[in-house]
């Protein structure tokens, strides 16, 4: 700058200099600053370098990391090599969290809603404020409506969700909803309908691998995503069907576009092959199964050539497919994979799926599908109260719930002919069904759910129809939303409650079951940036103010809320979480050492269990100890006990489209998208339409397009390629989603839970993503 | 000690297209968010085919580390040198930025970093190499599509990839001699 | 000043309300107490507006009225507390996806990233002149707020060092960098931010007062008794 600049720059200083400002002072004390060393020591570190274990937290698979940490800070990810799980790999998603902690999106402090909902106006409170808040809240809902479950409390999956379960059993509430129903619900009901559990598949040394609607290359689910290519045997033979060409696809020997809904007469017809040929495992069949002649029977009608007009794909293949799959066996694998939420008769697919595995003897052996095996940790020896003023949970209670539910179009031809109509039959209690669950709130039936507590779930993006899951949470009078991010959920809360990330706290001990089975657990890496907490730490807060509200536990035992105080609040809650861990692992010597050192530590070297269900009065947890082809707890509940091929209720009219739901490698769900390392990968999502019927609508590629369902139209760029069916339209999930403001990720693209029909498949209470019937025109 | 001759040989066929490496490369150089600043890239080679039968293939790549480096030959300063590994490196302070060798890569594998004032550009990651690591975009891939090795090692990875499997390299007729190995 | 929860409720709250300490200052010091006012007001402006530090700025606000309206043009209403802490976090803190107006330096200037390097330095100088952030202040210590009130320190700081043998030398460049390098270039990055989703008036008035105060400020340092001539940085100037 110019002196001539610098004198006139100054010119309004010097004004000031002669007014009021001039004659007094501030007073000199300080607040954020204080003098060096007269606070605790926080040194500026220095030079210090350090390589510090733990397990990711970007999606749901917990892989192995290492973070390298410089000068207390975090510089990179690297991947944990000795890791049993994820092998040695980090994804797109496990590196680019190492940007998550220095984002400024993320919350930073407890926020409690001053406008109307969602208008976007807050105020900073403290912890302690915020505990009192949702703590009289609870207590508020209580003694209104004399029932605990009129707080329902959603959450999805992660290490710290067991301590979100302390708060919930401790206010008492039943109504609990959890992620599996918009994932994997189905897959585990179809697959323990046989087997009497969900298994992985050991792709590391199966010889032939069949891939129905898994998309493995980009649906990264560890060890699978890396075992399937990395360790697949020489000569293994990887079959994909999908109706899209997805990355997996391209690494198939063979790719059958089947046509979506009908994968099950696929393996209908391969059993039709296998067993009229003789093909099939007879000694397995006959030691371990049940039901094989009443299978025999069914499969008759299924002949290749039936199956082609079904699913459109030539019943040569079908053919070459079975004999290929016989002949491998055992080494075969007929692959579970995750997610399911496709069809409303999803369960009889898997279920047919798992039939396949177990006529080939594909069971518990090297190179087929294996149960998962888990290592025991030591449970804390804890019992809540019991409360009186709870009702059932209300997804349980509801009557004639699913008729409601169910949209009429889709609902008439299955009900009564295998499909339940009044509730859903639970993987596990606390999982619930969203779908179902909210249409219990939406119509009160059976009683008013008015209070909403919510961990690290978004859904307002995941739960199909997002107009109802917003009606949803207008009926609540107490919405709190506990996260590391403004989700699109946490902006309708009444108060938010700031997570600390996977990389600022420690996490308890887990056993992740598998084929490979390890422990893991969390510690940080770096020191706690913002006023966050986490949920060990929320519960803990939320709970003693609990206790001051005596109204809140006038409905037990006095004896039981001494127990409670004891047991769970000053042994466990009270205490450092470091001490919760080390009980976990107290009977695996050595455990806790190694999780500080490795991040995660196995048993009996980390070998395979092959074989343990394949042993003399091994009894499988079915209603008759054996692998069940005829499902005697089906039959007792009037659903198919054989899975009889399912025609679809509806089709497509003319000039609609199925639409498709899928992932990519750089994303989880709608929680990363705005992650400016993954950002850069993908900057929106596109409309894949076949070049047929985009040439038909003159439709380029980078066109606008609107997308339409009977619930809502969403504009989006079209993406004209040969990778997908002509009959189907995809994008993928996490963009579009509306927002006052318009930022990176929330101007671009289109949502999919905007544009999702909420059907519900009522065996596993799933909800089915695949039933979405749209059209496409040209912006 | 024998020198060693440092290579990468890559299994295209194994590659997701997860760009796991082109993260863990952008975190481990500290290369910032851009579209035009990379070090490492995986293209999605043109679809083959019509619906139903497909085939499209992904091709992760990278400086080649050429021993005929155009890149090293057109810098007037001398900032572009190769190790006795042969790996090849700029030396940030020589640099001008007279894109000389931006412009002579074949491979598009150079752009300019604000943050060094300098053109810059794979280094194998070097500073890895020399605490026994290895590259970062090697270790974190899930399917193992890049080996890192010694081409004078009999005993290495490498080494017995290239014995056992045809292989060819990135625009050989340039006659650049490209350090990188793709496996047929 | 306290910052309900994340900046320590403590002792000197009560002094930004009610306290100004009518300390009449030696003429030559003037400037110098004029500056440090300026810094400490502007560090109140932009702090999160819990009750405390809304009184001191609603009770201030008429003794910085000329500040204000000769860098800000005019002297801006202040709305209701609950507006005004709305209009904050809404800015500042957590919006829908994003935060309109990042008031953290590194982010600015390094790569959209918090803690980079910038962050390291600003420590460093921190500590170097004597000063660290509370520990028990939840907060980066590139917030603009501290940054501010890390200024006005430094003012002091120089201006009381006058005809001393340091003269002041350290904290002066210190204050150069702590102004040029760092409060310059996040009031610059977040006044169109602050002016595109503002919907209160107040925050766009004292962003756009503190930009060209910070403007000017190359200029006044000049002019401060004890500021040494060395001072200025290469960059800075």
């Amino acid at each position: 700058m110019a002196i001539h600049d610098k004198k006139i720059s100054r010119r309004k200083f010097l004004g000031l200099s002669t007014g009021a400002l001039a004659g007094m002072m501030f007073s000199p004390g300080l607040s954020t600053l204080v003098r060096a060393g007269s606070g605790p020591v926080d040194p500026v570190p220095a030079g210090s370098r350090q390589f510090i274990a733990s397990n990711c937290a970007m999606c749901v698979n917990k892989c192995g990391i290492i973070g390298e940490v410089v000068d207390g800070k975090l510089r990179k990810i690297n991947p944990n090599k000795k890791h049993l799980k994820s092998r040695g790999m980090l994804c797109a998603k496990g590196n680019a969290g190492a940007a998550l902690p220095y984002s400024s999106d993320r919350l930073k402090t407890p926020l409690l809603r001053t406008g109307e909902r969602g208008e976007g106006k807050w105020k900073e409170i403290s912890w302690d404020e915020a505990f009192k808040y949702v703590a009289r809240n609870l207590a508020d809902l209580k003694k209104e409506y004399k029932n605990r479950s009129t707080v329902a409390f959603a959450s999805t999956e992660g290490f710290q969700e067991e301590f979100y379960y302390y708060l919930v059993n401790s206010f008492g509430s039943l109504n609990t909803v959890r992620h599996p129903t918009l994932c994997l619900s189905s897959n585990i009901q179809g697959w323990s309908s046989v087997f009497g559990v969900y298994p992985d598949a050991d792709l590391k040394n199966a010889e032939f691998v069949i891939m129905l609607g898994s998309d493995r290359a980009q649906a990264l689910i560890t060890p699978d995503s890396v075992d399937f290519q990395r360790y697949k045997p020489k000569g293994q033979k990887l079959i994909v069907l999908d109706p899209r060409f997805t990355e997996t696809g391209a690494k198939a020997d063979r790719w059958y576009p089947v046509k979506p809904r009908t994968d099950q007469a696929f393996v209908l017809a391969m059993m039709h092959v296998i067993i009229n040929e003789n093909r099939y495992d007879k000694t397995f069949v006959e030691t371990y199964t049940h039901g094989f002649e009443q299978l025999r029977e069914m499969v008759q009608e299924y002949t290749p050539q039936w199956a082609e007009g079904k699913c459109e794909i030539p019943a040569a293949e079908i053919v070459k497919t079975a004999r290929e799959f016989a002949d491998h066996a055992p080494r075969s694998v007929i692959y579970p994979g995750r997610r399911s939420s496709f069809y409303t008769h999803e369960v009889y697919v898997r279920q047919t799926y798992a039939i396949l595995a177990a006529i080939c003897g594909c069971w518990d052996t090297k190179g087929g599908v294996v149960p998962k095996s888990s290592i025991d940790l030591d449970a804390h020896n804890i019992v809540f109260p019991f409360f009186m003023e709870t009702r059932e949970r209300m997804d349980k209670e509801a009557t004639n719930l699913l008729k409601d539910v169910v949209p009429s179009a889709v609902q008439c031809p299955m009900i009564g002919t295998g499909l339940p109509t009044d509730s859903c039959a639970f993987l596990s209690e606390k999982d619930g069904s969203w779908i179902s669950f909210r249409e219990a709130v939406l119509n009160d039936n059976p009683y008013p759910v008015r209070g909403f507590v919510c961990f690290k779930q978004n859904p307002v993006q995941a739960v199909p129809n997002t107009a109802k899951t917003l009606e949803m949470l207008k009926k609540m009078e107490f919405i709190c939303v506990i996260d590391q991010q403004m989700s699109d959920t946490a902006w309708y809360a009444d108060i938010v409650l700031p997570h600390t990330t996977y990389l600022e706290g420690w996490d308890p001990a887990h056993s992740l079951s598998g084929i490979w089975p390890v422990v893991a657990f969390r510690q940080p890496m770096i020191e706690k940036m913002f006023n966050t907490k986490t949920m060990f730490e929320i519960a803990g807060g939320v709970i003693h103010e609990m206790l001051k509200i005596d109204s809140l536990w006038d409905d037990i035992d006095p004896a039981d809320l001494t127990t409670f105080k004891k047991d769970i609040v000053e042994d466990v809650l009270d205490k450092p979480i470091q001490d919760f861990i080390r009980h976990q692992v107290k009977s695996h010597p050595g455990g806790w050492e190694q999780l500080l050192k490795e991040g995660f530590f196995t048993t009996e070297g980390g070998r395979p269990r092959y074989g343990y269900t394949r042993k003399p009065g091994f009894r499988f947890k079915t209603k008759t100890g054996r692998i069940e082809f005829f499902n005697e707890r089906y039959k007792s509940a009037g659903l198919f006990p054989l899975p009889k091929y399912c025609e679809p209720e509806v089709l497509p009219e003319k000039g609609e489209y199925r639409f498709l739901v899928g992932r990519t490698a750089w994303n989880t769900h709608t929680s990363t998208q705005n992650n400016p390392y993954l950002w850069e990968i993908q900057k929106e999502n596109a409309l894949w339409i076949h070049t047929d019927e985009a040439g038909k609508m003159g439709i380029r590629s980078g066109d606008e397009v609107i997308v339409k369902s009977h619930i809502g139209a969403q504009r989006i760029k079209a993406y004209v390629t040969e990778k997908i069916r002509p009959d189907c339209l995809f994008y993928v999930n996490g963009w579009g989603r509306h927002s006052p403001w318009m930022s990176r990720v929330y101007k671009t693209g289109a949502s999919e839970a905007e544009i999702l029909d909420d059907v519900l498949d009522s065996i596993s209470g799933s909800a089915c993503m695949h039933e979405t019937f749209v059209t496409v025109t040209k912006a | 000690m024998r020198q060693k001759r440092y290579t990468i040989v890559f299994d295209t066929q194994k590659c997701l297209n997860c760009k796991a490496c082109t993260v863990a490369c952008k975190f481990e150089n500290e290369v910032p968010v851009g579209d035009d600043t990379y070090r490492i890239w995986v293209t999605e080679q043109p679809l083959q085919g019509r619906f139903p039968h497909l085939h499209q293939a992904f091709q992760p790549s990278q400086c080649q580390h050429c021993e005929n480096a155009p890149c090293e030959h057109v810098c007037p300063t001398k900032a572009t040198y190769r190790t006795p590994e042969g790996v090849v490196l700029v030396d940030y302070k020589k640099c001008i930025l007279c894109k000389a060798c931006m412009a002579a890569c074949p491979y598009d594998a150079r752009f300019v970093s604000e943050h060094h004032g300098a053109v810059e550009k794979c280094t194998l990651c070097a500073h890895r190499l020399e605490e026994g690591r290895e590259p970062a975009c090697v270790e974190t891939c899930p399917t193992r599509v890049r080996e890192f090795g010694d081409l004078n090692d009999p005993d290495s990875e490498v080494y017995r990839l290239l014995i056992s499997r045809s292989h060819y390299r990135l625009k050989s007729e340039k006659n650049t001699r490209p350090r990188l190995y793709y496996l047929i | 000043m306290i910052h309900h929860n994340r900046l320590p409720v403590n002792n000197c709250m009560g002094d930004w309300g009610q306290n100004i300490v009518e300390r009449p200052a030696a003429p030559d010091q003037s400037h110098a107490v004029v500056l440090e006012n300026c810094f400490f007001f502007s560090a109140l402006l932009f702090r999160y507006p819990d009750d405390a530090v809304y009184h001191g700025i609603r009770e201030n606000l008429q003794t910085f009225s000329d500040f204000l309206s000769a860098y800000g043009g005019q002297v801006p209403q202040v709305p209701p507390s609950e507006d005004l802490q709305a209009e904050y976090v809404g800015l500042f803190v957590n919006n829908k996806g994003f935060v309109p107006a990042v008031p953290y330096a590194a982010y600015h200037i390094d790569d959209g990233r918090l803690m980079g390097d910038s962050y390291d330095r600003l420590r460093q100088t921190m500590a170097e002149t004597g000063f660290q952030l509370d520990p028990s202040v939840k907060e980066l210590e590139d917030h603009l707020t501290i940054l501010l009130e890390y200024a006005a320190t430094l003012v002091r700081s120089v201006a009381g060092s006058e005809g001393a043998d340091t003269g002041g030398h350290f904290e002066a460049r210190a204050l150069v960098e702590v102004t040029g390098n760092y409060i310059q270039p996040v009031i610059e990055a977040i006044l169109p931010g602050i002016d595109q989703y503002a919907t209160l008036d107040f925050y766009r008035i004292a962003a756009r007062a503190l930009r060209e105060f910070i403007r000017d400020t190359a200029g006044i340092y000049e002019i401060i008794p004890g500021f040494p001539e060395n001072a200025w940085s290469k960059k800075a100037e």
